[in-house]
């Protein structure tokens, strides 16, 4: 059964790609843009208050299915759920936007599914804001094969060990039929720490992409398409990817190409060139980051929308997220501790459920798993709504001092940090 | 002067379904439960695969919990550090019922010694005194609780295996009585005796003559089956002398239990005979098999997925059937999701597909219930009692 339906989906797949050599025309940009124009678009940006000292803003991003406050963590749930937590559950923990992955949803349950389902919202329940990857990314980590060309990304099903290849245009024609609020275009995805010719190549191939995924994008009034800015760690390439991507009529960006093993001065340095170059009017995502201080120095920088696996995985192995790192809840030192996780934080996990008992049933029951997850997003969802509000009342600067110094009492903050941070006018003491 | 839990039936007849209450619970004076009464299944301390605010949208009636000491004996040490169970695991808005075995887990045989059980927790044999259990039973301040027994016996077990098992029992049941009507923290709790015997019916007599006297709040009709996922083929034929002989002898006032994980056929005629308490092992296994209880979808006749008594969402036909499990029914799961999701979740292998039908199958057996309750009150039991055996024999057959 499973071969046989994730078989059906690679057809499909190598199908679409002589389908896109047949066809050469496809539905006109211009003319979706004239529809755009008479229906309220995709996505409304606004930026309601700006942090006097940092690049920091608290913005409103409002797109067909939800408003979503900026800055924003964005939960994964890769395949249409998210680690057992109910979509009614998430609402309470007042998440406003999750992501979902292209290349899982388009293996299983597949683009027939969900297109008789009437897209993923229908199909998983979730009637807030979504947000889908292209299926680049996760095929050329996941897969042994995959190999890009100008065309697509070239890979051998693990099925059928058949040639198929994801097009941009395909990329998008699955996350049309998804139908997630913001859709990301197909980028040229290589490692972050390539260096060289291979840097300049992927980048401005990325641009060439995106014209062809916002030519073929069927639904620009419900759907948008973020362009991703490349450039690996050279500011110079970065900046030229930003030139050229703000060249065309998009409603948001990505900052693609890091969080994957560079330095953390090369990081921040890159993220601060990014929303630079980035137009202030337009939501801002910086993919795959999700650990507390990141959140808050790159909300310093600019930054508006974040995403990570990182808070509902670590909860599956037993692990709480607290301002100082994480509990691993199966050590025994926990066994005799009746205090909740975090006396401060207001989850349905914390104000239930002592330690104790949670090391008890963590990696044994699911209701462990679940009782964590629930904290862990908790705790992302409530970290940015202390930005926000801190951004809002004039006092960010200070917010994040106070978060550093609760991080690391010592006061030995690594150097990445303070330099960041001063770049953006905000010196830890 | 104490309160004590209380069980009252107007029903004199002896061994017909009846209508009960249970009530006068310490911890919750104003709370009354109607027999016949499903106990929530719980292991670890938890409904499996619902965290408590979860539990709380597939019932917002109040619940009575069964705890069995195979997935909660190694907590006994930290729940000492906290005024009971209830509180160590934060369920203290629910009474529970202590049981001896997990109803969902097959019983590990043997071992039994005439002054002590074992009981087979994950990491491996405890050993239980009447007084060692006692010590935990005072710690986790069950509501309602079973005198330490020997119930490791089934249809298969030897007369002289029976024979111990009643001595047993009955030594054990001594202690615990003697600890419990002097201890002042369980004193006021519900306590009751296990009837063994096997299917021997003159060991089941020689039992029953024996705990007639105590002072009890019930009993509980044990060493049926050994537990586990087999109880669920264990048909009425199979049990029905037994079960009568045993309950033609008990007084009426007294509260009757059975534990296991009964098919809803069999359970009706358990009922039928004037069982007055069940678990929801059955709903649990039917989760972990992936599978939907659907036996009281069937009077939809267009269509056709209904006729079965469970679904199976793992099935192809599912992929693409946008319908919910039922379409009568009122739970979570079936409002807001469909079988193509869950049989999606199902291929994934994602946690929420048993959080989902768990919700279901908890909600359907607790449907099953207050029906079951309904028709007995209004007199239409043995019908409704037919309509069950219908749907259970014709599934049986195919
Ligand atoms: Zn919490
Ligand atoms: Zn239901």
């Amino acid at each position: 059964m499973y071969l046989h339906s994730a078989y059906g989906l690679w057809n499909f797949m190598c199908f679409g790609l002589k389908y896109d050599k047949l066809c050469d025309k496809y539905p006109d940009y211009e003319k979706n843009n004239i529809q755009m124009s008479e229906k309220r678009p995709a996505l409304i940006f606004k930026v309601i208050t700006e942090c006097q000292t940092t690049k920091a803003r608290v913005g409103k991003m409002t797109v067909p299915h939800h408003t979503v406050d900026t800055p924003v963590f964005m939960p994964v749930g890769t395949k249409g759920t998210l680690k057992g937590i109910l979509p009614e559950q998430l609402k309470q923990l007042n998440c406003q936007i999750i992501l979902g992955n292209t290349y899982h949803l388009g293996t299983k349950p597949g683009i027939d599914i969900l297109q008789k389902a009437g897209g993923l919202h229908k199909f998983m329940n979730w009637d807030r804001a979504l947000l889908t990857d292209s299926g680049g990314f996760q095929m050329v980590s996941l897969l042994k094969f995959a190999e890009i060309n100008e065309q697509g990304v070239k890979f051998i099903s693990p099925y059928d060990d058949s040639e198929c290849m994801l097009t941009p245009e395909y990329s998008i024609k699955i996350q049309n039929t998804i139908g997630a609020d913001i859709i990301m275009q197909l980028d040229d995805v290589i490692k972050t720490t390539t260096t060289g010719t291979r840097v300049e190549e992927a980048m401005h191939r990325t641009t060439r992409w995106l014209d062809r995924c916002l030519s073929t994008h069927q639904k620009p009034n419900e759907q948008s398409i973020f362009p991703i800015m490349q450039g690996g760690l050279n500011a110079e390439l970065r900046s030229e990817s930003g030139l050229q991507l703000t060249q065309r009529k998009v409603n948001g960006y990505a900052i693609g190409g890091l969080s994957g093993g560079e330095s953390k001065d090369d990081f921040w340095k890159m993220v601060n060139v990014s929303t630079n170059i980035l137009p202030k009017d337009k939501p801002r995502y910086l993919m795959g980051v999700g650990f507390a201080v990141d959140l808050i120095v790159c909300s310093a920088l600019g930054v508006d929308m974040f995403d990570c696996v990182f808070p509902t995985r670590t909860a599956r192995f037993g692990c709480a997220l607290v301002l100082t790192g994480q509990l691993n809840l199966k050590q025994g030192q926990y066994g005799n501790d009746t205090a909740p996780i975090d006396e401060f934080c207001n989850c349905s996990t914390c104000k239930t459920y002592s330690r104790a008992y949670l090391h008890q049933i963590v990696t044994m029951e699911t209701v462990g798993c679940h009782l964590l997850s629930v904290h862990n997003i908790a705790f992302q969802m409530r970290l940015m709504q202390n930005i926000r509000e801190s951004i809002k009342k004039g006092e960010f600067p200070q917010f994040v001092q106070q978060f550093m110094l609760k991080v690391y009492p010592t006061k030995e903050y690594p150097s990445w940090i303070v330099d960041a941070l001063q770049a953006v006018n905000i010196y830890l003491a | 002067m104490i309160v004590k839990m209380k069980f009252f039936t107007e029903s004199a007849a002896r061994c017909a379904a009846r209508i009960g209450t249970l009530s006068e619970i310490e911890r919750m004076p104003d709370l009354i439960f109607e027999t016949p009464l499903l106990l929530i299944y719980t292991k670890r301390g938890c409904v499996p695969h619902l965290t408590k605010d979860v539990l709380k949208m597939v019932t917002t009636e109040q619940q009575f919990l069964s705890v069995s000491l195979p997935s909660t004996i190694t907590m006994a040490e930290f729940v000492k550090q906290t005024p009971s169970f209830t509180d160590f695991v934060s369920m203290q808005e629910y009474p529970t019922f202590l049981s001896i075995n997990d109803p969902a887990e097959t019983t590990t045989s043997g071992h039994q010694e005439k002054h002590s059980i074992s009981i087979w927790a994950k990491h491996g044999r405890h050993i239980l005194s009447p007084d060692s259990y006692m010590d935990i039973v005072e710690t986790f301040k069950p509501d309602m609780y079973v005198a330490l027994c020997d119930g490791d016996t089934d249809e298969k077990s030897s007369a002289k295996r029976i024979s111990k098992s009643i001595e047993r029992s009955k030594t054990q049941l001594e202690t615990c009585l003697l600890r419990h009507n002097s201890s002042n923290t369980i004193k006021s709790k519900g306590i009751l005796g296990a009837i063994e015997g096997g299917y021997n019916l003159h060991a089941r007599e020689r039992c029953i003559n024996y705990l007639k006297d105590k002072t009890l709040l019930g009993y509980v009709i044990d060493g049926l089956h050994k537990n586990g996922p087999q109880v669920q083929k264990i048909n009425t034929d199979q049990i029905r002398n037994v079960i009568e002989h045993t309950i033609n002898l008990l007084p009426t006032d007294k509260l009757r239990v059975s534990m296991g994980s009964w098919n809803p056929a069999t359970l009706v005629d358990l009922i039928d005979m004037g069982v007055d308490v069940f678990d929801s092992s059955y709903a649990y296994l039917a989760t972990e098999k992936a599978t939907a209880l659907t036996f009281l979808c069937d009077h939809q006749p267009t269509d056709n997925h209904h006729t079965s008594y469970v679904i199976s969402v793992a099935e192809d036909k599912y992929a693409d059937d946008f319908t919910p499990i039922c379409k009568s029914c009122e739970c979570l799961a079936c409002q807001k999701y469909t079988r193509a999701y869950l049989h999606h979740l199902c291929h994934c292998k994602e946690l929420l597909l048993l959080v989902l039908l768990m919700i279901h199958n908890t909600h359907y057996y607790l449907q099953f219930f207050k029906t079951i309750r309904k028709h007995i009150k209004e007199g239409t039991f043995k019908e409704f009692q037919k309509k069950i055996h219908l749907i259970y024999d014709k599934k049986e057959e195919s």
